[in-house]
Parts: C-alpha cells; structure tokens; sequence
C-alpha cells in the first residue's frame, strides 16, 4: 500500500486522521508508531523485526551516546552502517536476500539522531518520539530525511497546560486547518505523480521497446528528458505526499525539491535535489572529512567520497557509480575552474543543469553499460550505430504524450509555484486541485495503482 | 469558522461521498464488470472504472442475448457446412515478393503499428489501420479511424474507401483477460465475415498472436504464452484455406521453447525496432497465389 493506493486515500488515511485527533495530543506519537508499524507489516511484513531490532538497538546505544561515549558513537554508526551493507551488497551478489523496505532512509536517520545525539543537539532521548521518528509511515518508504527537530516541532503533540487550552471549537479548527493544508500538498503531490510521472514513464517504456540502436537522435534526446521529468514529477510528486500527510498530522512542511531546475550551477541542482538527502551526506560526511577548509586536495578527496558513497547508495552496478563520478567531474570543473569566469559561469552553469543533468539521468537509467553506450551514441552520433532508425518516430510517440510533457515543462517552472504560494487560499486554486485530485483519482483507478497499466499494446 | 479555509476537504469528502452511494446503487446493474469487490478497492471505484470507459449511470443497458436462442444459432451453424458436399482443394502458401503487399491491408494492434514503422518494404506498398491497444472487439464496434476533418470511422467504413485484396489482422494481446475464448472468436469471425461482404474475393491472413518473452510469461498472471497459445487456438475452426488463412507468426519468432525470442524484444511484448525483418520474411514465404 503505497500513498497513491485507493484504499489508501479513502479508507486507511482518512480512518488514521479521525482516531489521530480524536485521541489526546499525548498519546498521538503512540498512535503515529502503532500506525506505522501496521502500514510497515501491510508493506513487507518480513522485514519488520529489522526496522523494530534496528530501533531498539538504536535507544540502547541512544543512552550511551547521549553521555558523550564515543566508542558507543562509533558502534551504532558501524552497526547501522553495516546492517545497510549487508542488504546492499547482499542484493548485489544475489544471495536471494531481498532489501527491505526504506532500510535505507530509516538507517539514514538512525545515524542522523545518534549523531545530532552526541552533538547535544538533541536534548532528551525518548523511546516514544525517537521511534515515531524512525518508523513514521509519512516517511518510511522513501524518505523525506527529516532530522529529529521535525519531531519536535509538531504542533499536534504540543500538551497545553490546562488553563491555557483552546475551546474545542478552536481546537477543530486548528486541525481543519493543518489538514486542509496538508491535503493541499498531498493533492498537487499526487498529481505529479499520477498524471505526468506515470505517464512519462510509459514515454520511457516505449523508448526501450523500441530498442536504444533503432530510436533516432531527437527521440534519443526527448527520452532523455521525458525520463528526466518522470524521476522528478515521480520523486517531488511522492515528496509533496509525504510532506501533506505530515502536514496533516500537525508536522511541519519538509521541502525535499528546492526547484532544482532552477539551479545556477550542478553543485547547486544538488543542493536543490532530494534536498534532505543532500544536507544529510553534507552533514554526516562532508563536514566531518574536513568539507572545503583543508585545502583543494582533501577538498576533490572528500566530494570523491561523498559522491561515491551516494553512487553506491542508489544502486550497487556500475552505471551508478559511472553517474555519480561524471557529476562529481562536473561540480569539480564548476568549482575549480569555471567559478574563476563569473559571467561565464552564470551561463554555462544553466547549461550544465539543463542539458548534462538530464544526460547524466540517462546513465542513472539504463544499468547495462553496453546499452548505456549505445544511447550514448544516439544521443550525441558521432559514429551512426543505428540499426533500422525510423527517423520519424518522434512524430509518432509526441501525439501521445505532448500533454504530459507540456504539464511538466509547465510545472518546472519557478513562477508556478510561487504564484501558487501566494494564491493557495483562492478559492478559484482550491477549485482547481479539487478538479486535480479526482482526474488523479480516476487515472488510478483505472491503472489500478500501476504506471504500466496504462502501458496497453 | 469560514468554510473557504476548509473547502478542498469538505469538496472532497461530498462528492467522495456521493460517488460511492452512486457506485454502490448503480454497480449491481452497470458495474458488475469493472468491481474486483470492496474488500480490494473503495466502493466509488468499479463506478470510475466503468465511467471511464463510457458507462455513465444513465446509460442504457446492453441487451444480453438470451442464451438459449445462442445455442440454436450456434447449431444453425453447425449444421450449415454438413449441407456442403463440394470438396474443395486447399490453397497453399507459396514465396511471394514485396509487391503481393501492393493492395494489402494490415489491421492489429501495437505489434502492427511497430511492423508500419519499422519495415518500410511493407510500408510503402500496404495500406495500415493499427492503432496502440486495439482489440479485436474496438474492431468489431468501434469508430475509431481517424479521418482527416471527420469524425471517426468504423474499420468497415475506411475498406469500403480503398480497393484491396489481401487483409492481414493481428490482434489478441490486449484482449487477454477479458471476455471468454468463445467471445473471442466470435468477435473475429464477424470481422471476417463483415470484410468479405465488402470485398469477398479478399484473402484474409490471421496473424497469430505473437508470444512473450520467457520472462514475461513466467512473470505475468494475464500476458503469458499459456493465455496466448489459448487465444490462438480459439481461431482454428474460422480457417478454410480458401478465403482464410492462418499464419502462425511464432514458428519464425520464437526461441524453440514456444516464447518470444528474447534477443528480438526490448520489452518481452514488442519487437524491437530493428527485429521486423523475420516477420517480414515469414510473410514473404507465405503468400498465396490463385
């Protein structure tokens, strides 16, 4: 059951929100963890005992860790660290091991709490919220990565002295509200998703049907950016879900997709993208190498490691490998070189995200090297490899997809979220995204859930 | 408290509301077909579905024939060729060249659109009505052949416009799943039989379903080569070797294990653009010649 399930939408959200706020804002951190352990068993029940092992493992070392020890420190981050391995590799050697389920966002703030922990910048350590925090089904399949202060900061769990407490009509209105905001979120989100990732992904399909040595060059390169829409219409459209349905539990909003297509510069797009996982390497890895302060050589040596870590941490094959050292060579010329050219650099730098970053995509995409090779060639043909290229077949595939492209060429850009932020209370804005939640709804329930129902041959 | 600021809930949950009272009146009669039952998905959902596909809750109801008068007609029929006593000879396939597809006409689904794009030797010379997702039933019912500055038109109309002789169909893959073997074939030999009151000397070729890769097949309840093979099988008696033929397009395309030959599939479903050449070439050794 994911967030654009129906049963989801209509039966498990709904029923959670109702018995959420019914209850005393004391015991709503139980009910967040009851909740998502349940949503975790519905999910991958055989890997529960991990995420629950894993979290009781984690407040044993917690208590440690926050009288300053050290070496308890360096355990649970060896611990947490190699139980991600384990699967990791596990998957890539083919033992028949499967991954379980957001092990790797869950073990991101795993490190995250022990390490905020032992910095004091987490006070008290509390069994109830540390494992809200962990296991929180907004977040547990594929992240946002909060950091704990998310947690605390929820307005829902705040208990009012009782001389200080709101009317219950105040009280309703107050969760009205945070669920009308969040449902807002979860609406655009969802949308994305449904409507221009899906169908996007589909665009992508096609492409591969076809075969990479038969697709000609303006085709090669609207693969490369319809699949480039499909990741972050898929990805920011799941960002905004999960951040509504925090929204709507009284956390607060948690912005993962900074536009990052708006970005001046690679080194910025990834300060943009996936927001959360990018502070996270900068603040667990980076800054604790040394980050930029001990000279240019240590500085390439620790971007080396972050980009490797994050290469592997997406994939164990070598095209993510291959994708993550061609933008570490990217950010490295940015930095070193073109950085000395302002004017310059102001251009190139727009350059860089908008035709090598949806490039750089196409690596993340295709696994197969020798494939990877053969859209190389298509995209830039130096050399003709085609075999059987129809050089109309763009012609062929626009007609059916130009509405969703044009939806996501639309939706990059910066001006439509900022007019939405200002006009979000409009009543003509409300009346779209209802407009949009039930086209949503209706695509869903005809592809039941999957992109690739849509996928008819 | 202002209703503005809580609009998008209360509209969501009215007409979230409302569809399922709807849905849940209205599928007993119209949307029996598109409910996979409430303990799956939400009581509104067998209602979208159906909507989606033109079923409004206003819409008339289609009459179902009577069973019992389907069985007389199927013994009509049954009994019609005993009648028969002139034997005829079989025609028999023979090794034609590009210009036998000079005034032919390809009907089909993806798999025919991919044979329209990517073999121009057939391309240039035939004549192509193939669409994504088509079904042997959008065929027998359906308007949906673009016209240049019309409405859309039945396949029957467009054969009615051009002169041909030679009809290839394939379709199948997306009928799996849906409706019974018997269904199936009957939907086919109505086409048949609608084409051949329009040109009744035209050779009809059946194209076999085309099979899925091994990993398709092992991985997919619906789409595998156990449900094709079926389907395939349900058009055997609509063969007379006279006006009807069946081209069984998986003897040239498959691995030797009755699935789709992977190396020929980007997808386990479709030929890969550059693999149109064995079907091409199965067609050639398969003409038939009066």
């Amino acid at each position: 059951m994911t967030f654009s399930d129906l049963n989801f939408i209509f039966r498990a959200m709904p029923l959670f929100l109702i018995i959420y706020y019914v209850f005393s804002a004391k015991l709503r951190p139980w009910l967040l963890v009851v909740a998502s352990l349940a949503f975790y068993v519905v999910n991958d029940w055989k890997f529960v005992a991990i995420l629950v092992g894993a979290t009781i493992v984690n407040f044993g070392f917690a208590k440690l860790v926050s009288k300053k020890k050290k070496v308890a420190l360096a355990g649970i981050v060896i611990f947490n660290a190699g139980l991600l391995s384990f699967f990791k590799v596990a998957g890539r050697l083919k033992l028949g091991i499967a991954f379980p389920l957001g092990l790797s966002f869950y073990i991101f703030k795993m490190i995250s709490y022990q390490v905020d922990l032992y910095r004091e910048q987490i006070k008290t350590v509390s069994f109830r919220d540390m494992s809200a925090y962990f296991i929180m089904f907004p977040q547990i399949l594929s992240g946002p990565i909060s950091r704990y202060s998310y947690i605390e900061d929820n307005s829902a769990w705040v208990v009012a002295p009782k001389e200080e407490r709101p009317s219950k009509g105040q009280r309703l209105q107050t969760v009205l509200a945070s669920v009308e905001d969040g449902l807002k979120y979860f609406v655009i989100g969802l949308f994305m998703k449904v409507m221009i990732a899906d169908h996007l992904a589909v665009l992508w399909s096609d492409i591969k049907t076809i075969g990479y040595e038969s697709i000609s060059t303006p085709l090669a390169w609207l693969g490369a950016y319809a699949y480039s829409m499909n990741l972050y219409f898929d990805f920011w459209g799941y960002s905004l879900m999960a951040a509504g349905i925090g929204v709507m539990l009284g956390f607060p909003f948690i912005e993962n997709f900074i536009q990052p297509y708006a970005a001046n510069s690679v080194s910025d797009f990834y300060r943009r993208w996936h927001a959360t996982l990018g502070s996270w390497f900068r603040d667990y890895i980076y800054i604790p190498l040394g980050g930029s302060k001990k000279g240019t050589g240590r500085t390439i040596f620790n971007l080396l490691v972050v980009w490797l870590i994050t290469g592997l941490w997406h994939g164990m094959t070598l095209n993510f490998i291959l994708w993550a050292m061609v933008i570490l060579v990217i950010i490295l010329v940015e930095k070193f070189i073109l950085s000395k050219w302002d004017k310059a650099f102001k251009i190139i730098g727009h350059i860089n995200v908008w035709v090598l970053i949806p490039c750089t995509w196409v690596i993340f995409a295709i696994h197969s090297v020798r494939k990877l090779g053969t859209y190389g060639l298509r995209l830039f043909p130096v050399i003709n490899n085609g075999i059987a290229v129809n050089q109309n077949d763009i012609l062929y595939l626009l007609p059916s997809y130009w509405p969703y492209l044009l939806m996501g060429i639309i939706l990059v850009i910066p001006f439509v979220q900022t007019l939405y932020r200002k006009h979000k209370e409009n009543i003509l804005v409300t009346l779209v995204l209802f407009v949009m939640f039930w086209i949503s709804i209706i695509s869903l329930a005809n592809s039941a859930g999957n992109p690739f129902m849509y996928l008819r041959f | 408290m202002k209703i503005k600021s809580y609009l998008l809930i209360i509209l969501i949950v009215i007409s979230a509301v409302g569809l399922s009272v709807c849905s849940y009146i209205y599928t007993p009669a119209k949307y029996q077909e598109y409910s996979v039952g409430v303990d799956k998905e939400p009581v509104m959902a067998p209602m979208l579905k159906g909507a989606s596909a033109g079923v409004f809750p206003w819409s008339p109801v289609e009459k179902q024939e009577d069973p019992q008068s389907l069985a007389k007609k199927d013994k009509v029929a049954e009994t019609k060729p005993e009648a028969k006593i002139e034997v005829v000879e079989p025609k028999s396939f023979t090794k034609v060249d590009d210009s036998y597809f000079d005034d032919a006409v390809f009907i089909g689904d993806s798999r025919m659109v991919g044979l329209s794009q990517y073999c121009p030797e057939i391309d240039s010379r035939a004549t192509f009505f193939a669409k994504k997702s088509l079904t042997i039933y959008n065929l027998q019912k359906d308007a949906w052949i673009d016209v240049e500055n019309g409405p859309k038109e039945t396949i029957f109309d467009a054969l009615s416009k051009i002169s041909f002789s030679k009809v290839y169909i394939m379709v199948g893959i997306n009928e799996i799943g849906r409706g019974t073997n018997e269904g199936y074939r009957d939907a086919y030999a109505d086409v048949i039989k609608r084409i051949l009151e329009i040109q009744p000397d035209a050779l009809i070729f059946i194209n076999s379903t085309m099979h899925v890769t091994k990993e398709k097949s092992d991985g997919d309840e619906l789409y595998n080569n156990g449900n094709i093979n079926v389907r395939n099988a349900a058009l055997f008696d609509l063969i007379d070797n006279q006006h009807i033929f069946y081209l069984n397009v998986n003897d040239m395309l498959d691995d030797g294990e009755g699935n789709l030959d992977e190396s020929l599939s980007g997808d386990g479903v479709h030929l890969k653009g550059s693999c149109y050449e064995p079907w091409h070439q199965y067609l050639l050794f398969n003409g038939v010649v009066d």
